[in-house]
């Protein structure tokens, strides 16, 4: 008898790498939380922009450009990122010398029908862009730069972690912007063990829960009661002292936010990193999330953020989850943490509804 | 190298086969139930038997031990073997789902819980048509949770694979499946068999599939064989290997026809529409 041995077999296994695919075909990857996906999105445009010249890596939101300017700076990649909205902007003004029509209730949507109207004919003029986070940004952009932008589009994604209402599904991003089916990626090499149970609990798709790569840390994320925002700020304070880390506080009002952040300027030293992104404060090329310091946010802009510990303050107004939207906004924003979890909530008890919504005490350490 | 089972596997068929035989008030001391070789052959039919019916004075379970006692230990031996070179060099990294299909009393189970060692748990589907088998194979599968040389093993018994009730989401963790000796089965429906174990992997795993075909290496048991590979073919399984090979034992060598086929993981999300 002689059988083939298991590392056989796997050496088989399709060489599917992102990093391996053909550069002059379009390419679409859907990957789960810390599955990896900006730093292949960097690469790949990093890889195509040798053969093309400039090849930009857009994505939703200014903070997100943000950290891809600062992964591209740690790989030494001199890459081009913009978000969705700048990018379109210039490249319709360039086009027609019209700046392109908006909706009167909101200038950052744009009237796409109208302006694939105004763009009938033309061509693409660049061979190749990346779109990062594409789950966030609207399937009509996905059509717009598939005809008038780029020849290919290598699209990064995963709609389990989509927030907003103009969300894109697989299929939308696919059938819109002509790509092939998806590469998933399987693995999660961010969140510990502990975590990725937890984010779990609110995690829907069609897609299997990814294969957690980090070994068990033994702490559990914790459910926090705080009668207070000082008791609430001192405890995040305490974390930083302790372990001098990079810390997500992540909020859902600005009243809030503005609260936590004089609060823990007031107790941490001058010189402690405490930053409080706003999207009217444009203030995201002063931070660096990922050293050591605070970066308090909301669920908009801590999409594809990491940290080393996350504290989601106003819990009770993210649980019970009403829709799926929900779900997938209480999934993405548990996976922003790598090693510690905080879910805080208060003053007085949680909601009966809040707290059935929450798993049992073996995923979810309680007071 | 001749194959030889592990020391725990071997206590446990004593424990659990030999010793209750040998302790039946019908037994004498070379014929267990009073029967030899020839009559208890004919009371398993070379495994091929419908064990949950009496057959004489025997019952479903006198036949069940009968088939551990005489038949299974060589398939045992078979499977030991070919795990032994599977896992000879590289693991999974997650635990598996192993799905026996015509699974007897635990045998694939058991074969690969004798390589594994008890570091590696893993989750084991037997299926097979008789009761009885499977109930006896529960037996042995409690008895091998409790040697402490044996993997933890979660372990469910059904008679069709339609009665699976799987209720956990798909995962990526590796499935392998064990077809030893059912294609010898007259009965057997087998595209029917494919499409129910292609739904079943639908159900329990995008990760990568692994089959192992075991058989005799006369003709007749092997008649399926070309239906078999060509509906795994189809639902995306490669054959890497389809011979008839030597398997040496302390007893004695033999030869069996042995099949292994694969299929990577499902890692293109089908979206259709193109």
């Amino acid at each position: 008898m002689r059988l083939p041995t298991w590392d056989e077999l796997r050496s088989d296994e399709e060489q599917l790498d992102v990093l391996e695919a053909p550069l002059h075909k379009s390419l679409f990857v859907a990957g789960p939380p810390g599955s990896g996906k900006t730093s292949l999105a960097i690469w790949r445009a990093d890889t195509l922009s040798r053969l093309y010249g400039e090849v930009p890596v857009i994505t939703f939101n200014r903070m997100l450009r943000r950290s891809l300017r600062l992964a591209a700076r740690e790989h030494n990649i001199e890459g081009a990122s913009s978000t969705m909205h700048s990018f379109i902007w210039n490249h319709y003004r360039k086009n027609t010398n019209e700046n392109p029509p908006t909706t009167a209730a909101n200038e950052y949507d744009f009237r796409w029908r109208e302006m694939t109207e105004r763009m009938e004919g033309g061509k693409p003029d660049r061979e190749a862009v990346v779109v990062d986070e594409g789950q966030d940004l609207d399937k009509h952009f996905f059509a717009y730069a598939s005809r008038y932008v780029a020849k290919t589009l290598s699209v990064f994604a995963d709609e389990e972690q989509a927030i907003g209402q103009n969300r894109s599904t697989l299929e939308q991003i696919k059938a819109a912007a002509r790509l092939p089916d998806p590469i998933i990626l399987t693995e999660n090499h961010r969140n510990t063990p502990e975590i990725a149970l937890l984010a779990e609990h609110f995690h829907g798709g069609n897609l299997p829960a990814a294969i957690v790569v980090r070994s068990g840390s033994g702490d559990l994320p914790q459910l926090i009661c705080s009668p207070s925002m000082n008791v609430t700020a001192n405890r995040i304070a305490t974390d930083l002292r302790n372990r001098a880390s990079s810390i997500g506080v992540i909020v859902d009002r600005k009243a809030t936010g503005e609260e936590v952040c004089n609060l823990l300027r007031n107790e941490l030293p001058s010189d402690t990193r405490i930053d409080l992104y706003s999207s009217d404060l444009k203030n995201e090329e002063t931070i660096d999330v990922r050293k050591s310091g605070v970066t308090i946010l909301n669920k908009r802009s801590v999409k594809g953020q990491e940290f080393d510990a996350v504290f989601l303050l106003e819990l009770e107004r993210f649980i019970p989850c009403s829709s799926d939207a929900e779900y997938r906004a209480m999934y993405m924003m548990c996976t922003r943490a790598r090693d510690r979890l905080f879910l805080v909530h208060g003053p007085g008890p949680l909601p009966p509804d809040a707290n059935a919504a929450l798993p049992s005490a073996n995923i979810l350490r309680r007071p | 190298m001749p194959t030889t089972l592990p020391p725990a596997i071997e206590y446990l068929r004593k424990r659990m086969v030999v010793e209750p035989l040998r302790f039946d008030t019908r037994s004498t001391p070379n014929q267990p139930l009073g029967l030899g070789p020839a009559e208890a052959r004919a009371a398993i039919s070379w495994g091929q038997a419908n064990f949950d019916e009496p057959f004489g004075n025997l019952s479903p379970r006198d036949r069940v031990l009968l088939y551990a006692y005489w038949n299974q230990k060589r398939h045992l031996e078979e499977l030991s073997e070919a795990f032994r070179q599977l896992f000879s060099h590289g693991r999974p990294n997650q635990s598996m789902i192993i799905v026996d299909l015509g699974c007897g009393p635990f045998t694939g189970g058991l074969a690969l819980a004798g390589q594994l060692g008890p570091e590696e748990e893993f989750e084991y589907i037997g299926v097979d048509r008789s009761k009885t088998m499977l109930e006896f194979g529960k037996q042995l599968a409690a008895e091998a949770h409790d040697n402490d040389e044996l993997p933890l093993i979660a372990h469910r018994w059904v008679i069709s694979i339609s009665d699976i009730d799987w209720q956990e989401a798909p995962s990526w963790r590796p499935v392998v499946i064990i077809v030893s000796f059912l294609l010898a089965s007259q009965s057997l429906e087998v595209k029917k068999l494919i499409g129910e174990l292609h739904g079943l992997l639908a159900r329990l795993s995008r990760g990568e599939a692994t089959v192992i075909y075991t058989n005799s290496v006369k003709e007749d048991p092997n008649r399926n064989f070309p239906t078999f590979r060509d509906a795994l073919l189809n639902i995306g399984f490669r054959l890497h290997t389809d011979e008839i090979g030597g398997i040496r034992t302390v007893q004695k060598d033999y030869e069996l026809r042995y099949a292994l086929f694969h299929r990577n993981s499902q890692r293109i999300l089908r979206l259709g529409g193109d």
